[in-house]
């Protein structure tokens, strides 16, 4: 094969260019200490290492969110406990106060006393952890518990700021139900009274009744004895859709917090309901049907009038509120307990998607330091044959 | 014979060996010209004379100046440089877009798409929190922000594929109308004594050129001249005539090219090879498949979004809005937006499920990076867009292996060439020699006769 001066400068050239580029590639993961540096590296590393980077960036959410759940599930388990411990004292003082020794003077000092306990268990109940009520369930608008006892009411009933209808809305009726509830009102074909319609919710808007509701009459029964009813004289002012309306109703009691689970996800897909309502622990809605305010309020009746029989009778009921106080209490360890497992195993998952990022991801730096010392040499020995191209020729020899 | 013909093989001798010479000094001269052939001359002996016994050669002529070339490499080398030019330019394209998209050093869309989901967990955990609500918006206002500098840079993409390809259109006229010229040299330039041979290479090497810009077939007519052709058939130089390509922008803002034979078809889809091949691929095919992810993504994120979104209530109870606003249809990606109601107010998020102030729609709506709601329901929002930086990672690392492929073979190709065309000094020195000492013995023959002539007028004389 006849060989040119231009065979030998291309060869050497584009070899040289080769083994730069191979050099700079290695130094590149040298020095980023990755070996994937933009995605056509390793097309498929590269996909593995963004959906890693995600799990990652859920799971340091899902830890967040865990803690913020302990520490809501500490203060309440701390609070149960005091009231545990609120509701020993009252029942030591009626035990002391329901024998024969016991007479009308002890009696109202006892009544005093139980009084600074009632005070207590009220602000313990009320607490607020930021700016949220511990008891009151999903509501956040009012203290969850009143000092006195509440009869059964109707809300003002409320229009949303935005709605289109400009007309009054007013509640009416006699609250029947035995849980306090959030009616809401959704218009879902917008028009005057005549023709449109609504959609109406008993758990503030979580679910609807599924069928839409015609509301010519003017009136929107809710059931449970709650009626809504639409004021538009003139019948000029148009519903609009989505206008949103909704009355608040209060069984008798002494609690105006809700009974709604709140939730967070701990981990995908999974969510966990952190919170203990005030109906479960403090009324008589909880699993040992007592209603702990009102034991107490008939307990410091029965002392106020000094009859030891009433006393006796209210034994029982503040054991049963002790127990229904400490299985709550209880279910929040469950409940701290179930979190700490699934923050092992997130803490373990994190270690993995770490160790899996890192053989996505990161270079062999033994491996590339020998590589690199090779293509050294590679380069070396190619600079000095391109060094010596020019030397071999027959112009040496001419004279 | 008489003496004084010998002076005239002598001359035709010094005349020979001198040509030679000369052909040999521009093979040496043009060691590094691209394109060149080296040359050489044909010596054939001339003027044959009667003796006895037979006949006898008396002198010498160069009957032609030999042009060393493998037409079939040449042609070879014309159409692989088509291949070798769109590899290229594909690749450099394709890797514009990676640098853009790419995520996998974090940063990007993924990373933006993960705080999103962040900040819809976090106002879950505060619902009435002002400071959740502030950073939810700035959160998806980022993404969103992302999303749109991803599509401007594809529309950027877009306008630079334009003017490339116009640019690559002037330059394909022009570098017809220079093989143009050469047919019409070549043509005019008669008979076979190697006259048109720098005529020959300098339109090789314009193929070679057009072929880098365009994938062309050309064949040579008997006349010396050579036709072009485009894969469909259509001419762009018969012999001495040639037919321009324009281009013209088309409704979606793309550049579309036409032959000067179909005004109204537009020839991109033959335009396969070549650097225009690349241009026409990556405006066609590969920017609009991206742009299209984008805007599929935006579409998705949006509609699933408003759906939960607007099933809740805001922190004033009032039923939810929907989240994002999409105000042209033909650009969702580059024009979707928070809506303006909820940017003006962030207390129009809607957080909670009901009228009580819960934060339980704000965990639904984080719950969507869960939801396999891309690709025909089989992949999440962030594994779409990790498949997208995916593929065009995968692109790149193909376009690269073709391109070194092609490499390989054109180096392969072009030293084929060179062992055949090309000038080895070493060789033209050996000639130069060689042709030299013919020379100086021709130069010595003259001499010879010349003292030859001095005797024999000797012999007049005395």
């Amino acid at each position: 094969m006849r060989v040119t001066e231009n065979m030998k400068f291309n060869t050497t050239v584009n070899n040289l260019f080769n083994t730069q580029s191979q050099y700079n590639d290695i130094i590149e993961k040298m020095v980023s200490q990755k070996k994937v540096n933009r995605a056509s590296d390793d097309p498929i590393a590269a996909t593995k290492i963004i959906e890693i980077r995600q799990s990652m960036a859920a799971n340091k959410q899902y830890k967040t969110n865990m803690n913020n759940c302990d520490s809501w599930i500490s203060s309440t388990e701390s609070k149960l406990s005091s009231a545990f411990d609120l509701l020993v004292a009252a029942d030591e003082l009626a035990m002391g106060q329901s024998t024969g020794t016991a007479n009308a003077t002890t009696r109202k000092i006892a009544a005093q006393n139980l009084q600074g306990l009632i005070d207590e268990m009220v602000s313990l109940a009320n607490t607020k952890m930021g700016d949220r009520y511990l008891f009151s369930g999903s509501q956040n608008d009012a203290q969850p518990f009143s000092t006195t006892l509440l009869s059964a009411q109707i809300g003002a009933a409320a229009s949303a700021p935005n709605n289109t209808f400009t007309g009054t809305v007013t509640s009416s009726g006699t609250y029947t139900g035995t849980t306090n509830k959030f009616y809401a009102v959704k218009v879902t074909t917008a028009g005057p009274l005549a023709t449109a319609t609504c959609q109406t919710s008993t758990d503030g808007g979580r679910t609807w009744n599924g069928t839409d509701l015609s509301m010519a009459s003017g009136s929107i029964t809710l059931g449970d004895g709650v009626t809504l009813t639409f004021n538009d004289a003139a019948g000029t002012k148009a519903l609009g859709a989505d206008d949103v309306f909704h009355v608040k109703a209060i069984a008798s009691g002494y609690y105006r917090g809700d009974d709604a689970p709140v939730t967070l996800t701990i981990n995908r897909g999974t969510s966990l309901t952190y919170n203990v309502t005030g109906a479960e622990a403090f009324t008589s809605a909880g699993s040992y049907g007592v209603d702990v305010f009102k034991a107490l309020a008939d307990l410091k009746a029965a002392l106020e009038s000094n009859d030891g029989g009433s006393i006796a009778a209210q034994l029982e009921n503040l054991k049963k509120a002790q127990n229904q106080v400490n299985l709550n209490q209880s279910m929040c360890g469950t409940k701290a307990n179930h979190i700490e497992v699934s923050r092992s195993n997130l803490t373990e998952l994190d270690t993995n998607l770490t160790s899996l990022l890192s053989e996505a991801q990161d270079a062999d730096l033994a491996e590339m330091a020998t590589k690199l010392s090779m293509k050294e040499i590679a380069l070396q020995s190619s600079y000095s044959i391109a060094a010596k191209i020019g030397e071999t020729t027959i112009l040496n020899f001419l004279k | 014979m008489s003496i004084s013909s010998l002076l005239f093989t002598s001359r035709d001798a010094l005349m020979a060996n001198q040509m030679a010479i000369d052909i040999t000094g521009g093979n040496i001269a043009n060691v590094d010209t691209p394109g060149y052939s080296r040359q050489r001359t044909d010596m054939t002996a001339i003027g044959s004379i009667n003796v006895i016994g037979g006949t006898a050669q008396i002198g010498v002529q160069v009957s032609r100046i030999e042009r060393l070339y493998n037409s079939y490499i040449e042609s070879q080398l014309v159409q692989q440089n088509q291949n070798t030019a769109y590899s290229d330019t594909l690749l450099q394209g394709l890797q514009s877009i990676e640098v853009m998209l790419d995520d996998t050093q974090g940063g990007g869309i993924n990373d933006q798409l993960n705080e999103f989901w962040s900040a819809w967990e976090n106002l879950s955990n505060a619902p009435a929190g002002k400071v959740e609500r502030t950073a939810l918006l700035s959160a998806a206002e980022n993404l969103i922000d992302s999303l749109s500098s991803y599509r401007q840079s594809l529309d950027s993409i877009n306008t630079d594929m334009n003017r490339n390809i116009s640019d690559a259109v002037t330059q394909i006229n022009s570098k017809v109308d220079e093989i143009k010229d050469l047919n019409l040299r070549i043509m005019e330039t008669t008979g076979d004594k190697g006259d048109s041979n720098d005529l020959e290479d300098k339109r090789t090497q314009a193929l070679k050129e057009l072929g880098s810009l365009i994938n062309i077939s050309h064949f040579e007519n008997a006349d010396g001249t050579v036709n072009i052709y485009l894969p469909n058939g259509d001419p762009l130089l018969q012999g001495v005539l040639d037919q321009d390509l324009s281009v013209r922008l088309n409704a979606d803002g793309r550049s579309d090219i036409y032959s000067a034979n179909s005004s109204t078809d537009p020839v991109n889809t033959s335009l396969t090879r070549g650097k225009i091949g690349a241009y026409v691929e990556l405006q066609g095919t590969i920017v609009p498949k991206y742009t299209d992810y984008l805007d599929d993504f935006a579409q998705t994120l949006a509609t699933r979004i408003n759906e939960i979104h607007s099933s809740g209530f805001d922190a004033y109870k009032n039923t939810g809005l929907d989240f994002f606003e999409i105000p042209d249809t033909d650009n969702i990606a580059g024009t979707i937006r928070v809506n303006t109601t909820i940017t003006a107010d962030v207390n129009r998020i809607a957080a909670s499920k009901s009228v009580t102030g819960d934060g339980e729609n704000a965990s639904s709506l984080a719950a969507v990076q869960n939801e396999l709601i891309m690709n025909s329901n089989t992949s999440t929002l962030n594994s779409f867009m990790a498949t997208v930086v995916g593929e065009i990672g995968g692109e790149v690392a193909t376009a690269k292996t073709n391109s070194n492929h092609q490499t390989v073979i054109m180096n392969h190709l072009e030293t084929q060439r060179e062992s055949i065309s090309g000038v080895s000094i070493d060789e033209e020195m050996i000639r130069l020699i060689k042709y030299q000492m013919g020379y100086n013995a021709a130069g010595r023959l003259c001499s010879v006769v010349d003292e030859m002539l001095d005797t024999l007028m000797g012999l007049v004389q005395s």
